[in-house]
């Protein structure tokens, strides 16, 4: 043997792609914790920080808030890169201006202009963040991407399939953000937030020394940080030249009855009750919005709640598309409290089993404001998210 | 053959033990921890770096033989701040005494800079604490190990302390007739000066990013440095100091005067390329503000749709004051066509500027002809010759411009130092109002320490400047052809049209350029794709689809620009890692799971 080879014999670990973990990075406390999380327990994290809008764009909704109120601003952007340097880990800035406004904003808006209700978040985790940028993480050498979502991810060693539960800390749990990511997706993610509070992320955040530890948490949607989507919409509108229906339009009662009108129906959600622009005897509730016909339905609470809903493009992701009925938790709106229903599965699904197939819920009590657009997802009593989609 | 634990055979016997190529192990020796996930090496392709520690000259170094010959040392790289993996090499015979990475022990650093393995000896004291954790790696000599470290929390409560061995002699290894030990060091806590990050420092960074910036050439801080210090004075003072200082600075105005053929009294320094241009833009126009009927007023400006932003968003700026702008196209080389500029000339045609060598492309853009088109048209004619001053000979009356602006950190000199050529007789106003400083042309007390380092990066351009273009195109054109050679469906862009010669601009088809450009850097190359935004993210090239590639192949090109110190074993890397990390790319470029268009919601 010759010394040469000698040397070629010493043990050597190779670089394996499964230590590599790349943190999407907000330049927030939770994703920053994460990074310190993961790094303290041995992982090589590469922090990636998406460019999602430009902040030049739309200027008159930026709103005169301090600048930590602005997500996706670049003083978050710096957060992040300040949080990198302390931890001494590569830290990079992806741009997907483009693809974010393809896929989540400028469906948000056409959403909204039909009378919807949206929600980008979702569209952005299964379209933006667990999709490009999880490719993204692929492509450079991560194996895994992790964000600092409060969900848990196990997989069923019985089943083969990746499960998604709730966090550990109920009041952050953002499970119903997350029912769109596929198994594939789920297989390559990490929320290692989820098994803990946000009193300790926060410790940690501080244990850590991280720079963004007392930062406040934004609570708005990032591309319009004044919380303001009438405003925001008129004015991408605006700039996109979509033509907006200001047209004066109808306000009627359930009985088709004209009790005032409006300006416009994207200035309306469902289960709003101030600002209908008409006063009445009791308290009014927009509960549905026509946008083909430019009218507002109204009424009280009582007919604000049903009891049954259709949901579209389930996806299903801690257990197959069932063949009978199952019972289940049911959740239809970021704050609202799971509710029992009974599920079942009306077809819509022509070729794909997992994804777009339809489900109607129908509640064990009615519901206040089901609204189209919303997410609907499907919990069981232990906190998996079974499925989600769209309530049509 | 185990050696370990008998640390009582002399030196003698262990070279005989090495001579018969034993292998020394303990059974239970850390060096299994060198499977230990959090260990990892970090070398370009996996395989060893060879590199050679030259022979130390010191005096206590035994004549009689070459102490370090040293090939395919592996560089262990620390994953995580807690562990570093330190080689450490015996010199069997002259004796050097211990070193470790601890206290007053001997350790060699990387020289800074240094890729191949030149060690910096640091003798007097041994490396600090400091040092040791802020180098990637670090060889120690020694033929003892160290004592052990009895009071583990005594270094742990230290401060600055943050490295101390925890087992030593681990393992044994012949190279030739040395010994090469490798040192387990655990790293307490965390420096805020330290750099060893897991995967941003890898063992070998190459630069090839030297149209973005260049370093300061030692020569060049050299000069500087006193203009720091003792000779700080204001050169507009009149004392003896002042007199120093300015007599420093009119030094330095020749000198970059000479780089570019015009006269001293023509260089006016600026804060950079951006100033430069901007002042000769704004001035130009403001000089045509004033006139007599409404009419004459209007004004208009040739420019060319891949100037630099300095140029583009000038421009772009006038048009909102009411100047009208014409961006010339470009042919698929990026040249602008002469007789396009003669076509494009008006009667209200104040200004042409178009830029000598582009910044993305290394294209050199026609000047001459367009400098007599521009006299013969009585029309100033301004160049944006950031790139290409100091790379390619540039004489501004052999370009027939008026105005030229340059910039310092292109040409080695400093961020923050410019300068901006205006031929005498240019009607060009101040674009700041201030002081009586470079006769009032540029108000702002002068930058003396930054104009000294202007010019002496300017006379060490003029000198090496053939030389420097010459081993630098070969270089690129190497990279360039190899490049192509290697890695399939790539093709360089704008390669038919006169180019910098540090310059070259490939696409990648199929390939996302801003992941090969993360990933490259990951592995220790640094290149260049479009511009960045002032969040660093990466954003469509202009440039690249003004020469008509399309978005997919614009996003697909990396630039890679070479300097005075590229060398060939750097462009060596790059052919090393480039096809490996596109062909990863490649592989993966296909889009895994569904197509999330299915659950985009139903209007």
């Amino acid at each position: 043997m010759n010394n040469e080879t000698q040397l070629e014999a010493l043990p050597v670990v190779e670089t394996t792609e499964s230590h590599v973990v790349a943190v999407a990075m907000s330049g927030g406390v939770d994703s920053s914790a994460v990074a310190a999380l993961l790094q303290q327990q041995g992982r090589g994290v590469i922090g990636l920080t998406m460019q999602l809008w430009n902040q030049r764009r739309l200027p008159e909704l930026q709103g005169n808030g301090p600048a930590q109120h602005r997500c996706c601003s670049l003083d978050d952007v710096y957060d992040a890169k300040r949080v990198a340097q302390h931890l001494n880990f590569p830290h990079y800035v992806v741009n997907f201006e483009e693809h974010f406004e393809e896929r989540v904003v400028r469906p948000f808006v056409d959403q909204y202009l039909s009378g919807r209700t949206p929600i980008a978040c979702t569209n952005c985790n299964t379209d933006v963040k667990f999709e490009p940028l999880l490719r993204m993480a692929r492509q450079i050498g991560a194996a895994k991407l992790a964000t600092g979502h409060y969900a848990r991810i196990r997989k069923n060693e019985s089943t083969q399939r990746w499960e998604l539960l709730r966090a550990r800390d109920d009041s952050k749990d953002q499970s119903y953000f997350l029912w769109g990511l596929t198994q594939e997706q789920l297989s390559r993610s990490e929320f290692p937030l989820g098994e803990l509070s946000k009193d300790e992320v926060r410790e940690l955040a501080r244990a850590a020394n991280l720079p963004v530890a007392e930062k406040p948490e934004s609570m708005e949607l990032c591309f319009v940080p004044t919380g303001n989507y009438v405003q925001f919409i008129q004015a991408y509108s605006a700039e996109r030249g979509i033509a907006l229906n200001r047209s004066e339009g109808e306000i009627v009662n359930e009985a088709g009855e004209v009790v005032g009108h409006h300006n416009g129906v994207h200035n309306f959600t469902i289960g709003q009750r101030k600002g209908l622009g008409f006063a009445a005897g009791k308290p009014l509730y927009v509960l549905s919005i026509d946008a083909a016909k430019n009218r507002v339905v109204v009424g009280d609470d009582e007919t604000l709640r049903t009891a049954t809903c259709e949901v579209e493009s389930v996806n299903w992701v801690s257990i197959d598309a069932p063949t009978q009925a199952i019972r289940a938790m049911v959740k239809i709106r970021h704050k609202h409290e799971p509710a029992v229903a009974t599920v079942e599965v009306i077809g819509g699904a022509e070729n794909n089993s997992q994804f777009g197939g339809n489900v109607r819920v129908t509640f064990d009590a009615p519901q206040r404001a089901i609204t189209r657009g919303q997410g609907a997802v499907l919990y069981n009593e232990d906190g998996h998210v079974l499925a989600g989609g769209w309530i049509r | 053959m185990n050696l370990v634990g008998r640390d009582n055979l002399s030196l003698k016997q262990r070279e005989s033990y090495v001579g018969k190529g034993a292998v020394l192990r303990r059974p239970s020796s850390p060096v299994v921890s060198m499977h230990h996930p959090i260990i990892r090496r970090r070398t370009a392709e996996g395989d060893p770096i060879p590199f050679v520690v030259r022979p130390h000259a010191g005096k206590r170094a035994a004549p009689r033989h070459q102490p370090f010959e040293m090939v395919n040392v592996r560089r262990f790289q620390v994953r995580t701040r807690r562990l570093i993996v330190a080689p450490i090499l015996i010199q069997p015979r002259n004796g050097i005494r211990i070193g470790a990475a601890v206290g007053s022990y001997r350790c060699l650093l990387p020289k800074r800079g240094n890729r191949g393995g030149n060690y910096k000896r640091n003798d007097r004291r041994g490396a600090s604490l400091q040092q040791v954790s802020a180098a990637a790696e670090f060889v120690v000599f020694t033929h003892h190990p160290p004592p052990p470290i009895r009071n583990l929390d005594a270094y742990q409560n230290h401060k600055d302390t943050y490295v101390f061995i925890i087992d030593c002699v681990p393992s044994a290894q012949t190279v030739q007739r040395d010994f090469l030990l490798f040192w387990r060091v655990r790293m307490i806590g965390k420096s805020p000066a330290s750099n060893a990050s897991p995967s941003a420092t890898t063992a070998t960074r190459v630069y090839l990013d030297y149209n973005a910036t260049t370093p300061v050439e030692p020569a060049v801080l050299d000069a500087m440095l006193p203009y720091f210090t003792e000779n700080f004075a204001n050169a507009s003072s009149i004392h003896t100091p002042g007199q120093r200082a300015r007599s420093a600075v009119e030094t330095a105005r020749e000198q970059v005067a000479v780089l570019i053929g015009a006269n001293p009294k023509e260089i006016v320094f600026t804060s950079g390329g951006t100033e430069s241009d901007n002042h000769a833009i704004f001035g130009i126009d403001a000089s045509h503000l004033e006139c007599s009927t409404s009419l004459a007023c209007s004004r208009h400006i040739i420019t060319s749709a891949i100037e630099h932003e300095a140029v583009l968003n000038a421009c772009q700026e006038l048009e909102k004051r009411g100047v009208s702008v014409t961006y010339l196209p470009f042919d698929k080389n990026g040249l602008v066509d002469p007789a396009a500029v003669r076509t494009a000339i008006r009667p209200e045609t104040v200004l042409i500027t178009i830029m000598h060598a582009n910044n993305e492309l290394g294209t050199v853009q026609p000047l001459e002809k367009i400098g007599r088109i521009a006299a013969e048209a009585d029309i100033y004619f301004h160049t944006d010759a950031v790139q290409s001053v100091g790379k390619i000979p540039v004489d501004v009356n052999t370009l027939g411009v008026d105005l030229l602006g340059l910039s310092g950190h292109k040409i080695y000199a400093p961020k923050g130092i410019g300068a901006l050529y205006i031929r005498s007789g240019t009607r060009l106003p101040q674009l700041l109002y201030g002081g009586h400083h470079q006769r009032g042309a540029r108000p702002g007390t002068e930058n003396v320490a930054g104009i000294v380092g202007l010019g002496a990066a300017a006379a060490i351009a003029r000198q090496s400047l053939t030389e420097d273009a010459a081993r630098v195109s070969a270089l690129r054109d190497r990279l360039e052809f190899e490049i192509l050679a290697r890695v399939p469906d790539t093709r360089a862009n704008a390669a038919a049209a006169p180019r910098t010669p540090n310059t070259t601009n490939i696409i990648f088809s199929g390939v996302e350029g801003e992941a090969l450009l993360i990933a490259l850097d990951l592995r220790g190359l640094a290149c260049s794709t479009g511009a960045a935004c002032s969040s660093g993210a990466v954003e469509p090239s202009h440039v690249l689809t003004a020469i008509g590639l399309t978005p997919e192949d614009a996003r697909a090109s990396l630039r890679f620009s070479l300097g005075r110190h590229t060398t060939s074993d750097e462009i060596d890397f790059a052919l090393q890692v480039v096809p490996a990390a596109v062909t990863h790319l490649r592989s993966l470029s296909s889009t895994y799971g569904r197509t999330s268009a299915v659950v985009a919601q139903r209007v």
